[in-house]
């Protein structure tokens, strides 16, 4: 019932990995089956990136690998070279931190830390004017508790914010969008 | 002033940096791991349990079964229904029922005891459905009074039902279910236990709604003294009424932490929260509406089955509560309400936002449309004709001081643009209205109509704000501080709010029951100003004025062109001399004793935009818009749009 308990029992091999995680190299000892979620929580203390269905559906493990969004749950540590979390993009997200606040994007709070992850990533390559687009680049992070038109508030203002020209404001408006 | 505006979450800055500690996250050295064993069997009885191969595993600390526990059962609907205990026993009665619990030093080893672990079942015939729960010779679960399968019967006559049958000219009937629905949350439950063999107290970091409930039934299972359960503060990811009472988990994590001497950490995955903890009861409502030539609707009646799956829990209360609604949500002159609660051998029903009201809600709302339908008047108007107003006593006995479901339909109707809308027809596309009556504050347990609160002012001139309740993401930490700051005249900034810590707060049974908000803050506007009055006498004493020129703002007490910093005006106190042990220093209390229910305003939810028809290829939902959001506060948990989705007419 358990998905970790699938966890195949194999020799003992653990190794060596030098990944760079937020900015800095770190050296850790890791056995081929484990996942990133694993390491960044329990040996890196890094727990931002939250373990909630350890099968890649719900997002909340949101981080960066090489700069793409990727789920650290589905993603093994042996392959995971540069690594960015909510942790090392905090500062640079604080722009689209506020707005979360300021948008009613979150409330418990648990799934936050794998939005603003993803919605950094979106702002950097630029947001989708789409409306439409937007919601699909976003599908991935699951919200139980705000049903997202905040957060898709967010995300706009936060690009009106930071970006050198004006972005595309959404045809709908918030509360419509829900 | 902070009241009405709309203000950011005084934690935002944590609970959006990835700094907001839950359950999984919070550290202590030489945490072990624990996983339940759960019953594959809907209905079985329990021969054996062979727990000495799990034992003798590598890195597995303890294994713990039913006999390793007090005998004792979970404590609900005050005592009187209780039927469950923390593991199964003799029988266990739904799949995923918990029949083991093992602690080891890794998730691997915990898995491993827990495969390792044999039990000898002997299958009996399970009920999976009401209507094979209900037939005559069906397998029983539980030796119920009833001496069948029915937990509870409830039957009610209200008003003057045979003249308003009479009265009736039209009636409409018709059948509506509105199936379970997982709560879903998206931190899954989960419960950190540490014991203290030296100083006998034990420490829980759990996902809660309600610390002290928690508390309360921890010690009371395991045979504990209350003081010796300390609940500490934790982030907690969603309730939605799961987590508004004891769960299954915090016993067990607790178990095992006094068994162990180690702390130890039980955290549901993702497939035990969905197919084990509790869901919204299943309701098959059976639904007739009068109404008479003018349009006024003349009785309801109404035989409602409940599936309880395997144990009571909320079911009796829940079942209740729709009973009430039942016979409150609009006018009428009589109404017959019938109502049977039915075990299955299914994951059992619990507490869940709304406890009743969405599913009767979902069949008195459908029906309402029908009968508009079958009237040629238009559904809006219906329901205005009908609705309740200020001075109403419902058949179920509510008091309507206050409420606006009139103006509320009336805004609905402009702001979702009704009347246009309504005479397009034919695109697949519609709008709907419907009402909803809910209750807060239900003094169904001890206590519930209690709540203390503490406020500190601080040498620092910070002030912090301790309440025992939670805050599941519902936004209480932030609502306190705002009571706070209104009443004290200092900025959010400067307040800190503590929760769940039995240590550090007073008593508050938390947040259900739509209680939070009355309850808590009323107690916390209590303490606050008292704090306030005793600043400002303090300060007219440094100031020589009278005290009742001194007032309060950002920060200071000022009277005319003096000012002094309220921390120079308080009393010295905790901490400041290391005198005095720590005490509430300006406490309130909240008890509202001949209040049966708490007021609630009366609100519409309105205009869900439908798509009808088949279900469109994307495979979304339909969308659903709020037509009544309050102005200028954060609604509280706007999931609710998700909660009412699941009803399917049939």
């Amino acid at each position: 019932m358990n998905p970790q308990r699938t966890t195949p029992y194999y020799i003992s091999a653990v190794q060596r990995a030098t990944p760079t995680v937020n900015g800095r190299l770190t050296e850790i000892w890791i056995e081929p089956g484990d996942r990133l979620l694993d390491v960044l929580r329990d040996h890196l203390g890094l727990v931002g990136a939250k373990r909630a269905c350890g099968r890649g559906e719900c997002g909340s493990c949101t981080v960066l690998l090489r700069g793409r969004p990727v789920m650290a749950c589905l993603v093994l540590a042996a392959r995971a070279d540069q690594v960015e979390t909510i942790e090392g993009l905090a500062d640079e997200a604080r722009p689209l931190r506020q707005a979360f606040a300021d948008a009613g994007a979150f409330q418990c709070g648990f799934c936050t830390p794998g939005q603003i992850v993803r919605g950094v990533a979106l702002l950097r390559e630029g947001l989708p004017a789409d409306e439409r687009a937007l919601r699909q680049a976003m599908s991935g992070n699951l919200c139980r508790c705000t049903g997202y038109a905040g957060i898709i508030q967010a995300l706009r203002r936060a690009a009106q914010e930071t970006a050198p020209t004006p972005v595309a404001t959404p045809t709908a408006s918030p509360e419509g969008s829900g | 002033m902070t009241i009405g505006r709309r203000v950011r979450a005084i934690d935002w800055d944590r609970r959006t940096s990835g700094g907001s500690r839950y359950v999984s996250d919070v550290a202590l050295p030489g945490i072990l791991i624990a996983r339940v064993l759960r019953s594959p069997h809907p209905h079985a009885r329990i021969l054996a349990i062979d727990v000495e191969a799990a034992r003798r595993l590598s890195g597995v600390v303890a294994v713990l079964t039913a006999l390793d526990l007090p005998d004792l059962l979970y404590k609900h609907e005050g005592g009187r229904l209780s039927d469950r205990r923390p593991l199964a026993r003799d029988v266990v009665r739904f799949v995923g029922e918990e029949v083991a619990v093992v602690a080891a030093e890794t998730a691997a080893q915990a898995d491993a005891a827990i495969a390792a672990i044999r039990v000898r079942y002997r299958p009996l015939p399970a009920v999976t459905t009401v209507a094979a729960a209900l037939a005559h010779g069906a397998p029983r679960l539980h030796d119920r009074p009833s001496g069948s399968n029915v937990a509870l019967h409830i039957e009610r006559s209200y008003g003057d039902l045979a003249g308003a049958c009479r009265a009736a000219v039209t009636t409409v009937s018709g059948r509506y279910r509105f199936g379970r629905q997982a709560h879903a949350c998206m931190e899954p439950n989960g419960t950190l236990a540490r014991w203290d063999s030296e100083t006998g107290r034990l420490e829980l970091w759990t996902s809660t709604q309600s610390p002290y409930f928690v508390r309360e039934e921890v010690a009371r299972l395991l045979g504990l003294a209350l003081e010796q359960v300390i609940l500490r503060e934790v982030s907690v990811g969603g309730g939605f009424g799961a987590k508004s009472k004891v769960t299954d988990h915090e016993v067990l994590a607790a178990a095992l932490a006094i068994r162990t001497g180690r702390p130890v950490r039980l955290v549901l995955s993702r497939e035990e929260e969905f197919a084990t903890t509790k869901c919204r009861h299943d309701f098959d409502v059976e639904l007739q509406t009068g109404v008479d030539a003018e349009g006024r609707l003349t009785h309801r009646e109404a035989r409602i089955l409940v599936d309880n799956g395997a144990y009571n829990h909320s079911g009796a209360s829940v079942t209740g509560a729709g009973v009430g609604a039942m016979a409150s949500l609009y006018r009428t002159r009589g109404a017959y309400v019938e109502a049977t609660l039915v075990d299955t051998n299914k994951h059992p029903g619990g507490q869940f936002r709304g406890y009743g009201g969405p599913q009767v809600t979902f069949a008195i709302e459908s029906q309402m449309d029908e009968l508009a339908a079958r009237l040629g008047v238009d559904p809006i108007d219906l329901r205005i004709t009908n609705a309740n107003r200020p001075g109403d006593t419902t058949h179920a006995g509510w008091h309507v001081r206050s409420g606006q479901l009139v103006e509320c339909l009336e805004t609905v109707r402009d702001a979702i643009g009704w009347r246009e809308k309504r005479v397009r027809g034919g695109s697949g596309r519609g709008v709907g209205v419907a009402v909803a009556m809910h209750v807060s504050g239900a003094r169904t347990y001890e206590n519930a109509n209690r709540a203390d609160a503490a406020v500190d002012v601080r040498a620092d001139g910070r002030v912090r704000v301790r309440f025992g309740g939670a805050d599941a993401g519902t936004g209480q930490t932030t609502l306190m501080a705002q009571v706070v700051a209104e009443e004290l005249g200092v900025h959010l900034a400067r307040i800190d709010v503590v929760t769940m810590d039995s240590e550090l707060t007073p008593f508050d049974l938390g947040a259900w029951s739509s209680r939070g908000t009355v309850m808590s803050a009323a107690a916390v506007g209590a303490a606050a100003r008292a704090a306030a009055g005793r600043l400002r006498d303090a300060a007219a004493d440094k100031l020589g004025v009278p005290a009742g020129v001194v007032s309060l703002r950002e920060g200071h007490a000022v009277a005319g062109d003096a000012r002094i910093p309220i921390e120079d005006a308080r009393h010295p106190g905790v901490g400041d001399r290391g005198r005095r042990p720590r005490q509430p220093r300006h406490g309130g209390r909240q008890h509202l004793a001949g209040l049966r229910l708490c007021r609630s305003r009366g609100r519409g939810r309105g205009g869900p935009e439908h798509r009808s028809g088949p279900r469109p290829p994307s495979g979304r939902r339909p969308r659903l818009r709020g037509g009544d959001q309050p102005r200028g506060r954060r609604e509280p948990d706007r999931g609710w749009r998700r909660h009412g989705a699941g009803g399917r007419a049939r």
